[in-house]
């Protein structure tokens, strides 16, 4: 398990080039950065972190299936937070099939935590591909919630 | 099929690969494909598999998104077959996933006379007004593309601390104006999404929330001419992989309303010492060359134009 400490270059500046490449035969044009956009400036000093690499965690199984109330739930807040129709949110419909991006998913995660008063982890999110899949979700840490 | 593998060896939809250090981007912006296009789109559809086409067919009752289905595997077959040579048409690639969902090509042509497959790594992204699709030779790639004006429906610091790391939250919490402080989230998310594309294994084995990006306030800011960036350096505190990858990252405007993250591996040099993969006069593998091009994949290719560079990190070689 590696840590290290990363030391920041301070003063430095490291450029980006974007040459022309010219191999014999066929001369590339490059699309160029015409010049940079001046970065904010910030007012802190920078942060150096000591990392602890990520352990490997077995997810756990999906087990309970859901039942027609919480399904109709879940894909109200889905279809709410994609700016869709929810009869367009069908049991097995891929979230990216839906239009979601990485972003979406963790902001459904967190409207379906609000929703439904419980705490999804990362690996359970990892396993949502379907719909059903998030109403089983669900379901299974509601259940396990009363028990 | 004679007609379509004629199209693929007219020279200019033929690029030498990719360098050491170089990374090809090809960005395909849905609006250069308007409307009356659907012939377009027919060609398009051809060059798919049929399992890719059946999937357009379920996957969506909506237009839209079974248009950004279909451009998406499309880029990703029209760039691949660019780099080999005129051999291989784009309908006839195939992909194959690891056990994390990466995807991998296979070629259907092994050899022929002097010519083999070259060993190509990719990745894609897509947001409705972009997709993007990175190129690499040997080195593993991972891109991320976002909208600027993205809609966020939750508190912006909530989201911060729980994806992000805690002193990035921290960061990002000192931001006072509402309107930066989104945009240096979604530079973040896409560094950060990046490098877990590049590495490739998942979420689970990379949480967003155990590493940390930093921006070195240090180095002066300074406007430079055409053809030359100067960037602020990102460092990332130790990778999450356990191996000793060493990866730089480019943060980036392909566009004005966009915000794209390449993350790529470094390789040591003797990768490329071998056959004619060596350019002559390239020496330093560690610096970062990015060529962008705005591509109607079939029909026509050309420099993307307006592309700003953001930051850069130095190179993570010891």
């Amino acid at each position: 398990m590696a840590s290290s400490v990363q030391a920041l270059a301070s003063g430095s500046i490291a450029a980006v080039s974007l040459a022309s490449l010219a191999p014999a035969s066929q001369k590339l044009s490059a699309a160029s950065f015409n010049g940079l956009r001046a970065f904010p400036m910030l007012k802190q000093r920078p942060t150096v972190i000591r990392l602890v690499a990520a352990s490997s965690r077995r997810p756990p199984r999906i087990s309970a299936s859901a039942d027609a109330e919480t399904f109709q739930v879940v894909s109200a807040v889905i279809a709410e937070q994609l700016a869709i129709d929810v009869n367009d949110v069908r049991a097995e419909s891929k979230f990216t099939d839906l239009g979601a991006d990485s972003l979406d998913t963790v902001e459904i995660m967190m409207a379906l935590e609000e929703k439904f008063d419980i705490q999804l982890d990362e690996d359970n999110a990892e396993q949502i591909v379907t719909v059903q899949h998030a109403a089983d979700l669900i379901q299974d840490v509601v259940t396990a919630k009363k028990a | 099929m004679r007609r379509r593998l004629a199209m693929w060896t007219a020279s200019h939809l033929m690029r030498p690969l990719p360098g050491p250090g170089e990374v090809h981007v090809w960005c395909l912006f849905p609006e250069d494909i308007t409307g009356e296009d659907t012939a377009l789109c027919k060609i398009y559809k051809e060059l798919l598999s049929p399992s890719e086409k059946t999937d357009i067919a379920q996957c969506s009752s909506n237009p839209k998104m079974q248009t950004q289905k279909l451009l998406a595997r499309t880029l990703v077959r029209t760039t691949l077959a660019r780099y080999a040579s005129g051999i291989v048409a784009p309908s006839s690639l195939r992909f194959t996933k690891n056990e994390f969902g990466k995807p991998n090509v296979i070629w259907p042509v092994k050899r022929l006379d002097d010519w083999r497959p070259p060993s190509l790594c990719f990745n894609l992204t897509h947001t409705q007004s972009l997709l993007m699709c990175a190129v690499t030779q040997k080195a593993e790639v991972g891109i991320d593309v976002e909208e600027r004006e993205r809609k966020f429906t939750r508190d912006l610091m909530a989201l911060a601390r729980r994806q992000l790391s805690p002193e990035e939250a921290d960061w990002l919490s000192q931001f006072t104006d509402p309107n930066e402080q989104r945009c240096q989230f979604m530079q973040l998310w896409t560094l950060k999404e990046a490098y877990v594309k590049a590495l490739g294994k998942g979420i689970s084995k990379a949480p967003l929330k155990e590493f940390t990006f930093t921006f070195d306030a240090s180095s002066p800011t300074v406007l430079r001419n055409l053809k030359q960036a100067v960037t602020i350096p990102i460092s990332l505190s130790r990778a999450v992989d356990n191996s000793d990858d060493a990866w730089q990252f480019l943060l980036l405007q392909p566009s004005a309303s966009h915000y794209a993250s390449i993350c790529t591996q470094i390789l040591p040099s003797s990768t490329f010492e071998q056959g004619s993969l060596q350019l002559e006069g390239w020496s330093n593998h560690n610096n970062l060359q990015v060529q962008l091009w705005r591509t109607v994949p079939l029909v026509r290719d050309e420099e993307l134009e307006g592309a700003v560079a953001l930051a850069l990190s130095d190179p993570l070689s010891s």
